[in-house]
């Protein structure tokens, strides 16, 4: 009982902290966006160093400290104003009752990519027997985070190429533990992005056929921007000046890769110089693609994870 | 009379607070914040179906694993470095380094030797809670009278009497104490090792209710482990007064 | 009557050493102890009573010299030997019940179950605790939990009964009755028992004989035979004229040890008759 009433009163300072929204005297509104501790948030930060986000007048802090888990319950309670996450999970939020809403597009599927091996999540394996999706039915994948898109999408890839979803067994692992649980044995596969992809395939590794997202769902978008109902009711104009400002950003870092990749060290300042400037850099989308949602909200209730027809309506702008 | 008093006094707090988070959460609409009836009202259906014996159980299981490894050999080390001074002298920095380490930041490293199984998760939850029960038991062991050694020397106790009737019983309170911390670390360390690598397990379930927004499931899980802590501490308490009746007894008679 | 020695203490010596500190406790103690005898060892407080008794116990390796009991060098607690200790509180097992704890020993000697059962009961019974079997030492007095541990003892069966001041924390009334206990056992059982006080008035009490140590590092200042008759009394032997000199004796050595003689002076209040030890007389 009373470690229940210490996480009771760690939940009401949390919730009651989580208030706070400035407005500086010049009109410039400070406003926060959490994204994810990844090379593609260096593209935020060419946005800002161009000015896109002042010319709205906005004064964008990047906030990469959470983990994606805790990014929807941050936005819906102020603590953020923006924030990005997966499709997967946006659905999941809407199913369950909690009103996010997308504005603007992010990351997109890595097919379109110029480099021959995509950079959105792919399962890489060991054992050349485990060729494409099927051989995964009886083995161990390793992913980030459980009922989320990497189990989604894999199940489906298996299911395409006629193995049994269910014969996978799936464990969550952060994508630093990935390497050395592969090397062990400990898993078959592991499901990874950037910059875990190269270093493994350089270390022998191959990727499975038919694993990528975009196999399962195509042009997924793995990444999307949003905010809570209750912010675009409140304040439409601050939104839609986010979106203008996102917009921009991504129109100008699909012109520019070099710029994102020289901000690649802003994020990840230990990273290796060597492996940002081999790095396959993420794709941007300039638009949210509808078709793979509705995708996405299918497969969603295939398996389960939701209770009614994914609300892609309420979802997006 | 006087147990119904304690009873009481000890559940007056807890009764108010759950009264208070009941009454203060009624009809909330937050949606990271329910009813805390809408929450009980899911423990039922949540925990005591399929996941009883694929999440509660597995986890229940490795809590008390690791706990009784721990228990057996804190107990050893912490007598025999107890009982030796030069043990003693040579093994305190290796202790203070060893106890001062998290065991969360050991994961990754254990996972490189023990894999991603149950074993992993029974090694975390003994290198979090072997550390007090080893630190007081060495205590325990040296502040065993002298007096009762020497008696236990002329008598001739041969070496198993002596480890259970001198040793083990000599150094009981201070080994109580040990195993006291070492619960509450197991129970957080059952959650934490169940957040790496997990494929099962009441904190990976609730960790998966938190990532998939069924927000009251999680609350349930959150509200079971606290269940499951105050059952155990007050199964301690329960073991503790039988064990230790005599020191307690001792006490009152000074 | 030439019986062997039960006891044998030779030349023994004992120097503590502890880091670079060295203490003499004990120079060279010399005496014997026959079957059945019941000696007193006497002497100012720091003399190096509980030093001897534990290195006869076989608790401390001597330096020097050797303790041999029943022939036999001691090496370690030999079989057939008790001790019951000063620190009463210290010495029962708090966590087991008076009956366990004098049962103890006896598991530990392989006594079979029903013998022990007897054994235990008899060993309370003699010491007068027939009611407390099921009590825990704590809970009893003083002077009941010495008697446990006198219990303990006898149960023991041993041939040596070694106490170590085992009054000195008791009031002088339980004190009386435990001293007449200590007889009566003693007559009774046959056991030779050495009783280390530093109660001049108990030691002669008590003893048949009553070895008063010198000074640390210790030697035996005198061997003093007590003529006293066998049957005594709180009262009447405490009246007699004849307790009265011993017991004045034995103080004018207690005192002169304390000035830190280590032979025996002439003395006015001389009138015991010491025992004659190796080339050394009174
Ligand atoms: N463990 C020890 N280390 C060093 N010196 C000791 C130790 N034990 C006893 N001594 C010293 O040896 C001497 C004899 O001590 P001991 O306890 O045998 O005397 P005692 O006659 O029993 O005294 P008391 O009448 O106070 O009980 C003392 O000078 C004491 O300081
Ligand atoms: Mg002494």
């Amino acid at each position: 009982m009373r470690r229940i009433a210490v996480i009771v009163a760690v939940v009401v300072l949390a919730v009651t902290a989580a208030c706070g929204e400035g407005e500086d005297d010049d009109g410039v509104r400070d406003v926060t966006i959490g994204l994810l501790p990844a090379s593609v948030t260096a593209a935020i930060h060419v946005g800002i160093d161009q000015g896109f986000f002042e010319e709205e007048g906005l004064d964008l802090s990047v906030e990469t400290g959470q983990g994606g888990a805790a990014l929807l319950p941050a936005v819906s309670s102020g603590q953020m104003e923006f924030a990005s996450s997966t499709p997967v999970s946006l659905l999941l939020a809407r199913d369950r009752g909690l009103d996010v809403r997308v504005i603007a597009p992010w990351t997109g599927d890595g097919t379109a990519a110029e480099g021959t091996v995509a950079s959105a999540n792919v399962v890489l394996a060991a054992d050349p027997a485990i060729r494409g999706a099927a051989d995964l039915d009886g083995r161990t994948v390793a992913i980030n985070a459980l009922t989320s898109v990497g189990d989604l999408t894999i199940r489906e890839a298996v299911r395409q190429a006629g193995g049994d979803p269910d014969g996978v067994t799936f464990v969550e692992m952060g994508f630093a533990d990935m390497p050395a649980a592969l090397a062990q044995g400990n898993v078959d596969g592991v499901w990874t992005a950037e910059p875990f992809i190269s270093s493994l395939i350089a270390e022998g590794h191959h990727a499975v056929e038919g694993t990528n997202n975009s196999d399962a769902v195509p042009q997924m978008p793995t990444q999307l921007i949003f905010t809570s109902g209750g912010l675009i009711e409140s304040d439409p104009e601050l939104v839609a000046a986010m979106t203008r400002a996102l917009e921009k950003t991504l129109a100008y870092v699909g012109e520019h890769p070099d710029d994102v990749r020289a901000h690649v060290p802003t994020v990840l300042s230990e990273l290796d110089p060597d492996i940002v400037a081999r790095l396959d850099l993420d794709v941007y989308d300039t638009e949210v693609p509808r078709d793979p949602l509705v995708r996405v909200g299918e497969l969603l209730e295939l398996e389960g994870w939701i209770e009614n027809p994914a609300d892609i309506d309420g979802l997006l702008p | 009379m006087r147990l119904l008093r304690s009873t009481l006094t000890a559940a007056a707090l807890p009764v108010a607070l759950v009264t208070a988070w009941w009454l203060i959460s009624r009809g909330s609409q937050s949606f990271f914040w329910p009813p805390l009836s809408d929450i009980v009202a899911e423990l039922r259906p949540t925990w005591l179906g399929e996941r009883l014996r694929a999440d509660v159980v597995p986890s229940l299981l490795r809590l008390a694993t690791g706990y009784a490894l721990a228990l057996a050999a804190g107990i050893l080390a912490g007598l025999a470095i107890g009982l030796s001074a030069r043990l003693r002298q040579y093994c305190e920095p290796v202790l203070e380094f060893c106890r001062s380490i998290p065991p969360p930041v050991l994961i990754p490293i254990i996972m490189l030797f023990a894999g991603i199984g149950d074993q992993m998760k029974v090694i975390v939850i003994v290198s979090g809670c072997v550390w007090p029960v080893l630190l007081n038991t060495a205590e325990g062991a040296r502040a065993i009278d002298e007096v009762l050694r020497d008696t236990a020397r002329v008598y001739r106790l041969r070496p198993a009497a002596r480890f259970r009737h001198l040793l083990l019983r000599g150094a009981s309170p201070h080994i109580v104490t040990g195993a006291r911390q070492a619960l509450s670390i197991a129970i957080i360390l059952m959650v934490i090792s169940e957040m790496f690598a997990a494929s099962n397990g009441l904190g990976f379930a609730t960790v998966q209710f938190q990532r998939s927004f069924a927000i009251p499931q999680m609350w349930s899980g959150i509200l079971l482990l606290g269940v499951i802590g105050v059952t155990l501490a007050l199964a301690f308490k329960l073991v503790e007064n039988r064990v230790l009746a005599w020191y307690f007894g001792l006490r009152r008679h000074q | 009557m030439t019986t062997a020695p039960v006891l044998a203490v030779d030349h023994v010596r004992k120097i503590y050493a502890g880091g670079d500190r060295r203490v003499e406790a004990v120079r060279d103690l010399h005496f014997e102890v026959t079957a059945g005898e019941l000696v007193c060892v006497v002497g100012p407080s720091g003399a190096g009573k509980t030093t001897l008794l534990r290195c006869i116990a076989g608790l401390l390796d001597v330096t020097g010299g050797e303790v041999r009991f029943e022939g036999a060098p001691i090496d370690g607690p030999p079989r057939g030997m008790a001790v019951v200790f000063q620190e009463y509180g210290r010495s029962l097992f708090p966590w087991m019940t008076v009956r366990a704890n004098v049962e103890l020993p006896l598991k530990e000697k392989r006594v079979p179950r029903e013998r022990r059962a007897v054994l235990v009961r008899d060993a309370l019974a003699t010491v007068g605790l027939d009611d407390v079997h099921d009590a825990y030492p704590w809970q009893l007095s003083g002077g009941m939990q010495q008697r446990v541990a006198i219990a303990r003892a006898v149960a023991y069966g041993p041939h040596v009964l070694l106490m170590d001041e085992p009054f000195a924390a008791v009031d002088a009334q339980t004190r009386a009755d435990l001293e007449d206990l200590v007889r009566a056992l003693w007559s009774r059982l046959g056991v030779t028992v050495l009783f280390v006080t530093h109660d001049i008035d108990e030691a002669v009490y008590l003893g048949q004989r009553v070895l008063v140590l010198s000074n640390s590092p210790t030697v035996v200042l005198e061997d003093v035979a007590v003529d006293l008759p066998a049957a005594r009394d709180q009262l009447s032997t405490r009246a007699l004229p004849r307790f009265a000199e011993l017991r004045a004796h034995v103080y004018g050595l207690v005192q002169q040890a304390k000035r830190g003689a280590r032979t025996v002076m002439a003395d006015p209040t001389a009138i015991g008759r010491p025992n004659v030890y190796e080339g050394r007389t009174t």
